[in-house]
């Protein structure tokens, strides 16, 4: 139990992290690495679905 | 394998998102503008022109707005950061304007930067070399230019007021 704990306190701290990040810098990004991130994203989220898909949850 | 090609192809968009944030995000050239009138600095970040460039169609170009008592000394210091792996060279050139006509100049210096360094200029506009109107009031721009770039301060000059005696408290 300790562990999940641990791990979900460590995934937080990513998140919390890469957000931060991603906050600060997209205000530097021009309009076509906007548009770049944005398809990646769309991408990675999409990926990670069919990945858990296949997994079977 | 197949298991996790979707993973690993999630991992690669990732990557792409991070590799585009440092590249278009990060590299570049970014300059802050330092002014200090009075006891109060203010900082003029890179952030500050990027969200008004380029203005709207027909509008006027963007520009700071700061105020200063006439008399007083106006520090500024404009620092260039080099965000990039090959050295940047630029002529910096700072010069006070009103009504579309040059008052004075300021200063003029050309950097040469290194990559991933920071150049740093200074400059003092001294307010009484510039002329004020009856009402005691005025308004110049600085012009700051850095290559094709051009960043604009428009200082509101204002004649300092006879500072009254405060009242002595009422003796009891």
């Amino acid at each position: 139990m300790r562990t999940y704990i641990l791990y979900g306190f460590g995934i937080l701290l990513c998140v919390a992290g890469v957000g931060y990040l991603a906050a600060e810098y997209v205000k530097y990004l021009s309009e076509p690495g906007k548009l770049a991130c944005l398809i990646l994203m769309v991408g990675m989220f999409a990926l990670f679905g069919r990945h858990f898909k296949e997994i079977g949850w | 394998m197949r298991r996790k090609l979707f993973l690993y192809l999630a991992l690669v968009c990732f990557i792409g998102i991070i590799a585009i944030f440092i590249a278009d995000g990060y590299m570049g050239i970014y300059d802050t503008i330092y002014v200090t009138a009075g006891e109060q600095e203010q900082r003029i970040g890179p952030d500050y022109w990027l969200q008004r460039y380029p203005p709207p169609p027909g509008a006027a170009k963007p520009a700071y707005w700061m105020s200063a008592d006439w008399g007083q000394k106006v520090f500024f210091r404009y620092e260039i950061d080099n965000r990039r792996f090959s050295t940047y060279s630029t002529l910096v050139q700072a010069s006070v304007w009103e009504e579309n006509e040059k008052v004075l100049d300021l200063f003029s210096e050309g950097k040469s930067i290194e990559p991933f360094d920071k150049a740093m200029s200074e400059w003092t506009l001294s307010t009484q070399e510039l002329g004020i109107s009856v009402d005691g009031r005025g308004q110049y721009t600085v012009k700051i230019q850095r290559g094709e770039v051009e960043q604009r301060i428009v200082v509101d000059l204002r004649y300092p007021k006879e500072i009254e005696p405060l009242p002595s408290p009422p003796v009891r």
